[in-house]
């Protein structure tokens, strides 16, 4: 199946970058990294101001009622100025979850505050190295949870957790409100992530599915946050790939653009083909919303697009030799966000197990 | 790297050697698949394949390190040595386990060529890389034992008179109880082939898509002497370790000359072939490529020497000649595969044999031990990972 961006998408994309480019600045971000629990305001006000909080939320609930397609475009425009903020993702996920979940007072509470970004939320799923662990250690009794998740994305400041625990022997997902819970902050190598452990002793949350049902709804709210966090891969892929262009055309050794040697040109254009891959993937994926297929389409975005933003991270830093490695020309702001971005919701490991599952399942 | 004037030696008597044997040779012999007993037979009367068999038994009594030279030499002139490196190695279980009566009855005879030991009988269709699994029995009856099973990827049994078979002699639940040892209950045998064919073992050849003569042997209700017997009944597995140990490192060494055929077969095309008006191996795009090859191939030939010196020094190498092999085996198919992309559509030509080396280099990630079961010996036995297997 060919997606084309109708014209309404197109406006998206453009708006999208043109707001980012005028407001965004790399010093801004570079000051973030000397300081755990900061993140970049401006860029969640113009958010805020776009409405690409409540892009993907049904106008009933009090969003803009568009979709994956529409959210994957501002996320593409997002990573490419390497904001994105730690709370459009899971915020998005955690609306899904609502969405889906069974306990409709939790829906008709939450769902117009995240719309209208009253409140920020994040998705509290991973243990140690498993991002849905089989059995998870947070426990849920009694309407309330009991233990810890460790790093978990936007954790330091969010207001709302969508939470993976344990009641009994049955997995359920629960929401919880955060603020009575104790927060460790997690100083990390890209600060603005806002990685906190999140502490629950008996902190009530109200459950939104149980037993497999909670299983798949969660598997689905990884596998949409994937395709957009794909989305922000390839923009900062993309950008990278323009900026390692530009260099290769400007800077001369040897009496020539280094972009007339075959070893640097060749490389951009590999990259050039990594990043288009991984976009017919992202679009092909947030397409594919809601049918059968879609958490095959999702891995396979999540899968290339890691792949060609961490490439063009790696790629873009060497064409530029030793100045691509200094503080001001920021290109480690990519390489850093690549990484944090790579393991954030699932690791390659876990969408090429969840590929493999799918596909021998699809065989058999 | 200096190397001694002995083994400067070699290398020139092999590459003499390998000049009479250019590449219409091998491939008439690939076209026809027919096994090159007359390259086989020059390199047995040169005293080559006897590099490894002591003096007193009629070898040249050389180094490892020495016969690695050999078989580089043998690929990086284009020949094909796996038509005969097995004589070299497998008669060392026979050297370091046999008995003197057995060792003085057989390896004069290897030596000097007049016996050909180039057939290992160890896996089956039912285990490849898990030999313990190994389900051909040797069954003691009087002064004989009486063989049932079948074998795979036996090379080399058509062209040769005696067989290394590994059978088990104890069957696994009852050694296990008995010793407690995994690796008991199989045995080493040699089996004079041309006694047994017809008579309880047959052989059966397999098509590759390259020209390697392998085969199935298949054993029914055939009787050996109990004399085949080398070493103690039950401990034949362990034997046949410290064999590998060579067997890995001397294909290793064939994986270095292989590169090193490549890598200048690619160089003297990537010269002389003219486009857009000037040698194509101006192109970064065709230089690099070729030099990222030879780094990878130096390295690797770094680590067959360190492990070859290391086997020489008495040790039994097992890290070493696995990595040696690893890296070597990968070197060459870098090698190979750059050399077909370097040649464009003349890489697929057959009268520039870049193509049939290149089938032949594609054997060694796989055999005689795949990457994988390397790997997982390095994050087991070196590494301290626990067993994934």
């Amino acid at each position: 199946m060919s997606v084309l961006y109708d014209e309404g998408q197109q406006a998206i994309l453009t708006e999208s970058r043109r707001v980012l480019d005028a407001r965004m600045a790399k010093e801004r971000l570079l000051a973030l990294l000397e300081k755990t629990g900061e993140w970049d305001r401006p860029f969640w006000d113009t958010a805020v101001e776009q409405g690409w909080t409540g892009l993907a939320i049904p106008e009933a609930h009090g969003g803009l009622g568009l979709g994956l397609l529409e959210l994957g475009l501002v996320a593409q425009a997002a990573g490419a100025a390497t904001s994105g903020a730690p709370f459009l993702t899971p915020g998005y996920g955690v609306a899904q979850a609502l969405l889906e979940g069974t306990d409709g007072a939790a829906r008709e509470a939450w769902l117009p505050k995240l719309a209208a970004s009253q409140i920020t939320a994040c998705v509290a799923f991973a243990e140690g190295s498993a991002p849905l662990p089989a059995r998870p250690t947070v426990a849920f009794a009694a309407g309330s949870l009991t233990g810890a998740k460790p790093a978990v994305t936007g954790g330091a400041a969010a207001d709302l957790a969508l939470v993976w625990a344990r009641e009994g022997d049955a997995p359920v997902l629960v929401l919880a409100e955060l603020a009575g819970v104790s927060r460790t902050q997690v100083s990390s190598f890209d600060n603005a992530r806002l990685y906190a452990d999140l502490i629950f002793e008996r902190t009530p949350a109200a459950v939104l599915a149980h037993g497999e049902a909670a299983r798949s709804l969660a598997l689905d709210v990884m596998a949409r946050m994937a395709v957009v966090t794909a989305h922000e891969q390839v923009g900062g892929a993309e950008a990278l790939l323009h900026i390692a262009r530009d260099y290769a055309l400007t800077r001369k050794a040897f009496g020539q653009p280094i972009g007339a040697f075959q070893s640097i040109k060749h490389r951009i254009a590999e990259l050039y083909g990594l990043v288009e891959i991984a976009r017919a993937n992202c679009i092909h994926a947030a397409a594919r919303e809601g049918t059968p297929d879609f958490l095959i389409a999702a891995a396979d975005a999540r899968l290339s697009a890691t792949e060609a933003y961490d490439t063009a991270a790696r790629d873009c830093i060497q064409i530029h030799g030793g100045i691509g490695v200094t503080w001001e020309q920021a290109l480690h702001l990519h390489m850093r966000r690549a990484r944090s971005l790579a393991g954030e919701g699932g690791s390659m490991l876990f969408w090429e197990d969840l590929l493999v599952d799918q596909l021998t399942g699809a065989a058999a | 790297m200096t190397e001694s004037g002995d083994i400067a030696e070699i290398r020139r008597a092999v590459q003499a050697l390998c000049a009479e044997f250019p590449g219409e040779y091998w491939r008439g012999k690939d076209r026809e698949r027919e096994y090159p007993g007359e390259f086989v037979d020059a390199l047995t009367k040169a005293g080559f394949l006897a590099a490894l068999i002591p003096d007193e038994y009629g070898g040249s009594g050389l180094k490892l390190d020495a016969a690695a030279v050999i078989m580089e030499e043998i690929q990086a002139a284009g020949c094909n040595g796996a038509s005969a490196h097995a004589q070299m190695y497998i008669m060392n279980t026979l050297l370091r386990y046999g008995s003197e009566e057995q060792k003085r009855a057989y390896l004069p005879g290897i030596a000097s060529g007049e016996l050909r030991l180039q057939a290992f009988g160890v896996s089956e269709p039912a285990s490849g890389t898990d030999t313990l699994s190994l389900r051909t029995v040797a069954v003691r009856d009087g002064d004989e034992y009486v063989v049932n099973g079948q074998k795979i990827w036996t090379s080399r049994a058509e062209h040769s008179d005696l067989m290394l078979l590994l059978a088990r002699t104890t069957p696994r639940e009852d050694a296990a109880k008995r010793t407690a040892k995994r690796t008991e209950g199989l045995s080493i045998f040699l089996v004079d082939m041309r006694e047994a064919l017809g008579k309880g073992m047959s052989v059966k050849p397999i098509r590759t898509m390259m020209n390697h003569s392998t085969t199935e042997v298949f054993f029914d209700d055939l009787r050996i002497p109990a004399s085949s017997l080398i070493g103690e009944e039950g401990k034949g597995f362990r034997y046949i370790l410290s064999g590998m140990n060579a067997e890995r490192i001397l294909i290793a060494a064939e994986c270095v000359g292989d590169a090193k055929w490549f890598i200048a077969r690619a160089t003297g095309y990537a010269k002389e072939r003219e486009v857009f008006g000037r040698p194509i191996g101006q192109n970064q795009g065709v230089q690099f490529p070729i030099a990222r090859c030879y780094a990878q191939m130096r390295a690797a030939e770094l680590m067959v020497h360190h492990a070859a010196g290391a086997y020489d020094a008495g040790g039994n190498p097992g890290a070493e000649a696995n990595m040696a092999k690893l890296l070597a085996s990968e070197a060459s198919w870098a090698a190979a595969d750059m050399c077909v992309q370097i040649f464009g559509g003349f890489g697929f030509a057959e009268e520039y044999d870049v193509e049939r080396k290149f089938r032949e280099a594609r054997l060694y990630t796989v055999a005689p031990i795949s990457t994988n079961l390397i790997l997982s010996y390095l994050a087991e036995h070196v590494l301290g990972l626990p067993r994934s297997y």
